[in-house]
Formats: structure tokens, sequence, C-alpha cells
């Protein structure tokens, strides 16, 4: 399979890699994926009183654009608001790391991280 | 060194393709493996393909690599009739054993097998084609381009016309075609054609079906699924690698027909001078310029070519398949030719290698021969 | 040491050098077809291909004349399944095999099936090899055949063909075996194993790709029915010019591997088991797909739990190794071979597949386990699977958001 450079990259040296504590209130967790289909996505984000991403983190069970996709996700997500943050869309991320097409699923599965993420953060919030 | 001319048999490698193989003899990946070294045989792959693909002027795509000639046939003939409904085949009985074998097998298996008439050259009639496509509905048209024993050419740009009219699929064996004339498989107006490269300088082992844009058959051999599911196994790399570089060199080769045309010229006047009452068969019909099956009354063949090879000089007999067994050839009994006259046939077919010299080398074997077998007439001084 | 490590030996092997120079000759400088028997160069080309012939015949105890070259053993699979059900298949319409088998050999039977044949595909156990009680089961008047593959291409595990080919036997049902993995690993008898047809690969014994064998039994004797028919070569069984540099390479390479088996299967067993207990020493949750001890020398197949197979494929990118067959890698669907044995299909796209050969050297060996140890561990800090399990989650009980 041949990736492209960003990809590589991502995958190399990923960014964010951890874990949040998922017990405190400002931090939202995003589990998609399932083991059985290859990819298994835990996206965390620290959010600030004044709504804004001061911190996000990942681990990723998947192949390497799996990885990649929720690497770059982490680092699109620090310094946006909550919906800034929804804004994102899976293009987005499969367009900057120059994703294949059979590889595009990973990049929808970081855009569901992200919403999953997102949503767990808001009820937690009881908003 | 002897002097080889039995080229239609199979060629010895071209000094570009050996350079090839030397240097391609460590490229050993597979090339469905996704780590670097697979990757390095599937880029090979892929340049190799794409010259085999510029050879005939066909996309990468519409090549499918075989393990010979024949399986090429076979597979077209099989993979062809198995999606057609209508069990029926017409061919010629001149067509390479590949194809006429096959026919007979198909034809014990319950398909209808029609053979062609042919004329006293070999040329199949295509007034009966024209007619017998008519009659019946008909799964598939075999017609070889050229013929291996006698280099007659079959009409097939005219084949294709009728197969069009009448909406059925057209395979043609072009095998001895290859890089003698121009191929342009867009405008041949066939559904498939098979081409050999150990004939062109190539290697053997490996060889091509090349086909139309998304053309429905069956396969030969599955299991892997490569060559886009047509043909399973993993690829022959080495002889795929040294093929396409074979087919770099396809018109370097015809522009050099002229040249083999002029020699057999002169080696037919030899012929002719050393024993008059030769036969040179479909002299006047078109003809490939490389091939001469000549016959010569009251010989035996078996005989000429032992003789021949004694001497340094490697010809055939019939086709290079069949030989070893004294029967007379099929394909020129089919052109009428008396079972006897058929033992006397002579195939000497030429290449790029091939010079002036060797045809001197070839007229003094045979001058030798023949004088010992007292066929020669000698002057009365 | 040159990185990548070649570590897929099951898909193909370098060719020895050793054939590389047999094969020169018949490259550079003898032309010829050996079918044309009236002159000198077609003497010299058939001379050659005859003693490769003999010598890929005494690797598997066969005599020469049962030995029919091929592409490939992907047509020698399909020539002894196909061409068997051809010539037998008129009153006997029952092909047993076992679902592990190479695809050329399920896709063969797929395609009878189609034509009126009832194939019983067996089921393996846990480690991979048949029950012979279910083989003897699944016998029927009409069987006409059963084929199953000596070792497996993807997990190494040698099925016990001499006590299948004696239940054959003994119920007069014919036996193919695929032996492309095998063929100058293992010791092979035809006749003490009763095997009637079998398929041989030359570019899995070092030798040249694109040419192959199908031994084919003459006392009591086999038929099949040739698929590629024509000119009439190797005894009309299957027609189309030999290619004589490549016969005699792989009549090179058997001569070789019959010569250095034992002394090659030694060297390899001590590598592969080195490899498999490191690994399982060092980390936890490594599992090792297939029997122990009753797989090839060259394979191993472990599943790595709680990292994905494919990153882990690029993690250890200097090594060249495989995550499901050759011919299935690219797809993303987890190999069939490993389903069979009863993983789920997590565990499955877990696994990767490293084939050691005759040119793996022990420093290669060393720097194998080394890149994987530390890149599973690396791997597995950054899985969520994995921080789940430290934190005792059983992930059975997980409820996933399948996509």
């Amino acid at each position: 399979m041949a990736y492209s450079d960003k990809v590589m990259d991502h995958y190399s040296n990923p960014r964010n890699v951890g874990s949040l504590n998922k017990a405190d209130s400002h931090v939202g967790t995003g589990m998609v994926g399932a083991p059985a289909c290859g990819d298994v996505m835990k996206l965390q984000i620290q959010v600030s009183d004044t709504g804004v991403i001061e911190d996000a983190k990942f681990k990723t069970f998947g192949c390497g654009s799996a990885i990649a996709s929720s690497s770059l996700a982490t680092e699109m997500l620090k310094g946006k608001t909550l919906d800034q943050a929804t804004e994102i869309k899976n293009s987005d991320i499969a367009e900057e790391l120059a994703l294949p097409p059979v590889k595009i699923h990973c990049s929808v599965l970081a855009e569901d991280a992200i919403k999953a993420a997102i949503d767990d953060y808001k009820s937690k919030q009881g908003a | 060194m002897s002097v080889y001319l039995d080229n239609n048999g199979t060629t010895p490698l071209k000094e570009e393709v050996k350079e090839v193989i030397r240097q391609s003899l460590d490229v050993f990946g597979n090339p469905s493996s996704a780590h670097a070294e697979g990757q390095k045989a599937r880029l090979a792959l892929d340049h190799a393909r794409r010259q085999v693909a510029q050879a005939v002027n066909v996309r990468s795509e519409q090549v499918v690599f075989t393990g010979s000639g024949t399986e090429s046939n076979v597979m077209a003939l099989r993979g062809f009739l198995n999606v057609c409904p209508h069990k029926r085949l017409i061919t010629s009985p001149t067509e390479h054993s590949s194809v006429y074998n096959t026919a007979e097998v198909l034809k014990d298996e319950g398909f209808d097998v029609v053979y062609l008439p042919v004329d006293e050259d070999g040329v199949i009639c295509l007034e009966a084609l024209d007619k017998e496509l008519s009659s019946k509905p008909t799964s598939l048209v075999s017609i070889m381009a050229a013929n291996n024993e006698t280099g007659v050419k079959q009409p097939i740009q005219k084949v294709a016309e009728i197969c069009k009219k009448h909406g059925v699929k057209l395979h043609i064996d072009a095998v001895q075609l290859l890089a003698k004339e121009v191929i342009d498989f867009p405008t041949m107006g066939a559904d498939s054609i098979a081409i050999s490269f150990h004939k062109i300088g190539g290697p053997k082992g490996c060889a091509a079906l090349i086909l139309k844009n998304e053309v429905q058959m069956t396969s030969l051999i599955t299991g892997g699924g490569q060559e886009r599911k047509r043909r399973s196994g993993t690829e022959n790399m080495l002889g795929i690698i040294a093929s396409g570089e074979a087919c770099a060199q396809v018109q370097k080769s015809i522009e050099d027909m002229p040249r083999l045309n002029s020699l057999r010229e002169k080696m037919e006047q030899g012929i002719l001078n050393i024993t008059p009452d030769a036969v040179i068969v479909g002299q006047n019909a078109p003809r490939m310029d490389v091939t001469t099956c000549v016959m010569v009354p009251n010989t035996s063949a078996e005989m000429v070519l032992l003789s021949m090879d004694m001497a340094g000089v490697c010809i055939s007999q019939g086709s290079a398949c069949s030989s070893g067994r004294s029967v007379p050839s099929r394909v020129l009994t089919a052109q009428g030719f008396s079972e006897e006259m058929a033992l006397a046939g002579l195939r000497i077919s030429m290449a790029w290698h091939n010079t002036a010299e060797d045809v001197e080398k070839f007229l003094t074997a045979y001058d030798q021969t023949m004088s010992r077998m007292k066929i020669k007439k000698e002057k009365v001084s | 040491m040159k990185t990548p490590v070649y570590l897929d030996y099951q898909a193909t092997t370098p060719t020895d050098p050793r054939v590389v120079e047999a094969m020169a000759p018949y490259w550079f400088e003898k032309p010829g077809n050996p079918h044309s028997r009236t002159h000198a160069f077609g003497w010299e080309a058939e001379e050659a291909v005859e003693t490769a012939r003999a010598n890929i015949a005494k690797v598997i105890g066969a005599d020469p004349k049962e030995i029919i070259f091929t592409s490939g053993a992907t047509e020698s699979n399909n020539m002894a399944i196909k061409g068997a059900a051809e010539f037998y298949g008129t009153d006997k319409k029952h092909i047993i095999t076992v679902v592990t088998e190479h695809k050329c050999v399920l896709d063969s039977c797929r395609h009878l099936s189609e034509q009126g044949f009832d194939i019983t595909y067996l089921g393996v156990e846990e480690d991979g090899l048949l029950d012979l009680q279910k083989l003897k089961d699944a016998l029927r008047d009409d069987t006409m055949m059963v084929s199953v593959m000596h070792a497996n291409n993807e997990i190494g595990v040698i099925q016990d063909i001499k006590a299948i080919g004696a239940i054959c036997r003994e119920a007069g049902v014919k036996f193919h075996t695929d032996a492309a993995q095998s063929f100058g690993k293992i010791a092979i008898d035809v006749n003490d194993m009763n095997v009637d047809v079998m398929s041989i690969s030359s570019h899995k014994i070092y030798g040249p790709m694109g040419v192959g064998a199908l031994y084919v039994r003459r006392k009591p004797r086999m038929r099949v029915r040739p698929i590629i028919s024509g000119g009439g070569q190797e005894r009309g069984m299957r027609s189309g010019t030999l290619p004589t540099p490549l016969l005699v390479g792989f009549g090179k390479a058997a001569e070789l591997a019959l010569a250095e088996m034992a002394a090659e299967d030694k060297r390899l067993t001590q590598m592969r088991d080195k490899i498999i207990h490191t690994i399982q020493d060092k980390i936890p949750h490594v599992f090792l797909n297939g029997h122990a001890t009753k797989r090839l020398a060259g394979n191993i197949n472990l599943s790595f739990a709680y990292v994905e197979g494919e990153s882990l494929m690029m993690a250890i990118k200097d090594l060249a190794v495989s995550s499901g067959s050759a011919c299935t890698s690219a797809s993303l669907e987890p190999s069939y071979v490993l389903r069979a044995l009863g993983l789920s299909d997590d565990m499955a796209h877990t696994s990767i597949r490293l084939g050691i050969g005759r040119f793996t050297t022990d420093e290669e060996v060393d720097f194998a386990i080394e890149t994987i140890l530390a890149n599973v561990e690396k791997l597995r800090e950054m899985s969520p699977l994995w921080e789940m399990v430290q934190e005792g989650v059983d992930l059975s009980t997980v409820q996933w958001a399948e996509h």
C-alpha cells in the first residue's frame, strides 16, 4: 500500500498520543469503531470554561491511515471552539492526508470520533 | 556454429533480451506482496506489460500474460465458448495444433466444429465463412494470422469484417505474425489475439492473450486472481520482464523484413536451381517474409533434416510440435497435397540473426544433401 | 545486513545463485526448442529438460515419466482437480477438500460445483490440522477425489499426508495433494504416502518463477484430462513449448533442495523456535497460529492481540513480511485460513506471517525479533484496546459501535 508522505509522517511521529482523565468533567471521550472491523479510535478533548479545546489526545487501534487520521484530528482540534470543531469534515482529513479511496473510511471514523467526543463532553455538561 | 533456420519453431534470445535477463536475475519478489521486494516486482511487471501493450497498440489492462501461445489459444477458445449458448466454433484445418487439436477435443465434447475449406495455398474461403455464419448461430471464429508451417497469411481483415457483420466473436492466433508485421489490435477487429514471445527473440514459457476491453470470457487457470482475475498463478517474472524487452524490439524487427525477404528470394531461387521440381508452398499467396515451405518430390523430410543437421544447418519439417513423428503434415494435406508430398515438406524460417552467409551455407548443405540422395540431377557432360 | 530483511519465503524465494548459474548457459548460450528432435539444438535442450525431470522425480520418489511440467503450482492444482473431474466425473461427482486450501484449489472446486459436482469442505481443528475421522466420515460411494494440501502457505501446518493417503487408497478414492509449500522441504515419498497426483512449485524452492510440475501416478494409473490441449507435449497431458532455462533451473533447485533438506530443516527449525519463543517470552498476548511443531520449519504466523496487522506491517517496514497470503494481502479482508482456525476477525487482523529460508541469517533473525518487540510495544501504547485490557476491561463485554 502506497501511503502519502503526510500519512507516513503522522504514522511515524504521531501527535498527541495518550489519554486524558475521562472522569474529568472538562474531558469529552469518543470511542468509535470495533476490533472486528480492524479499527478502534479513542479521541479525547479537554475543553476550557470558555468552550475552547485546550488539549486533545488519541489512542487508535487500526491501520496507518487510521492512526494518521486520528493524529491529524487531534492537531486540528486544538485551539478550536466546540462549534468550530463540529465543522471538521472527514473530507478535510482525507484531503490533507491524501488518503487513497480504500482508506477514506479512516477519515470518516476520525470525524465520528470528534463528534462522539464533543457529544460526550456536552452530555457531561448537561447541555 | 550451426546455421539456425528454424525460427518459426523458436528463436534464440535477442542480445538486448539477454542483457535484460542478466540484469534481472535477482528480481524475485512476488508482485502480490505488499512489501518493497513485492512492489519492486510489481513495477517491473507493470513496465513489461506496457512494453507488450505498445507492441500491439493496446492499453496495459488488455494484456493477459500466460505460459505459452498454446495456453493463450486454448484460453480464448474455451473462454469464449463457455460464455456463449450456441456451442459452435468455426476455424480452419491449417490452424496451429493448439487450436486444431483443441477444436477436435471440443468436437468430442459435443461442440459443433466447422473447418472452413482452404485453397491449395491454405487460404480460407471467405464465402464459406460468410455462408456458415449465416446458416447457424455461432459462438466463435478462430483463424490464424499467418501459418507456422508455410508462412501463408489469412485475410484476417476481411474475416473480421464478416464476423462483425454477423456479430460473432473472433479470435486470431497471431503468434507467427508478431514482429513480422505491424499489429494494430484496435483496427484488426478481433476480440482477442494470441501472441508468444519465444518466436520474437524473447523467452519460452511466456506468452499473452490480448483482449478487447471488458470482454466476457471464462478463465482457464483460476485461483489467486492474478492478471485481473483472468489468469491465476504467480507471475513468471523473469520471463515477463524479458518478454517486455523482446516487445520493445518489435519495430526494429519489422524494419528488418525487406532484408530477410531478399535473403529468402535468393534462397528459394537457389533451391529451385538445385532441385527444379521442388514445390514452394504458397509462393504466389500472401506470405510472411521469413518462411519457406518446400516439398521435393521423392524425398523424406526426415532424412533431409538429418543430413542438413549433420552439415550444421537446422531446419524443420512440419511444425516443431509434431516433429519426431513421421506423420505427414496436417497443414499440407489439408491444402490438397498427397501424403507422400506432405512427408517431404521442409520448413526454413529466418529471423533477425540470419545473414547472407547463412543462406550460402544452407544452399551448400542442401546441394550436398540432394546430391547424396541422388535427387539432384547431375549435369551430363 | 541489507534492509528490508526478506521474511516472506512462503510467498516466493530468492533464486539460489547456483540455480542462476545452472540456468545461465540455457539463457545465454544454448537456444533450442526441446520438442524439435530433428536438430542438435533441440537434442541438447531435450536432454537438459529430462535431467531436470529426473531431479524433480527423485525428491518425491517418483519415476521421471510421472512428472508433467506446468507453468506453476496454480496450473498444476487446476489441472489435477479439473482434469481429474473431467476424466472420472461422469459417475463420481463428490470431492472432499479442506477450507484452508490454497485459493486455486478452492476455486477449482467452486468451478466444479457449478458444473454439478458436490464438494465437501472439511473444517480444521484449532491447530490447523485435519481430523482424520472427519475425513473418513465424509467419504461416500461417489467420492471421486480427496484434495488436501501438504503444508499450508499461511500457517505452515503440515497435514498427515501418509495417513490421508492410506485412507483414500483403502476407500478407492483418488488423492491429490498440493505440495507447493512442502516439496523440497519435507521428505516426501509418493509411494509410501499413496499420493495419486501432486502439485509442485519451483519458485518456492529457490528456483525460477513461471514453472512448476504435476506428479501423476502411473501405477495404479491416475488419469487427468489436459486443460491445455494442443501439440501434445508432456505425453499429451500439457501442450505448449517448454521453457528450457526455467526447467533447468527448477531441476537444479530440486537437486539442491534434496541434498540440503535435512540440514536446512534443522537450521530453520531452530531459528523459527527462537523467534516464536523469544517474542512470546518478552511480550504477553502473542499467539502462534497453527500447530507448534507440525509445521514448516520456515513458517511463523503470530497474532499480536490489540495491535492492528496493517499498522504493524507499516511499523516493521524493515522486515518484508506478509499479513494473510500473498495473493490476498492487498485486500482488507482477514485471512480465511486464520478464520478457519476459529480466530475472531480482530485476532485475524493482528496477525503476520514471517517466512524464513535458505538465506536468512542469525543476524537477520535477531533484528527481526528486536524490530517486532519494539514496534508491538509502541503500537500497544497507542492502542485503546490495550489500555482497556490493562484497566481490566473484558473486551468481549464491550458494546462496539460497528461501522
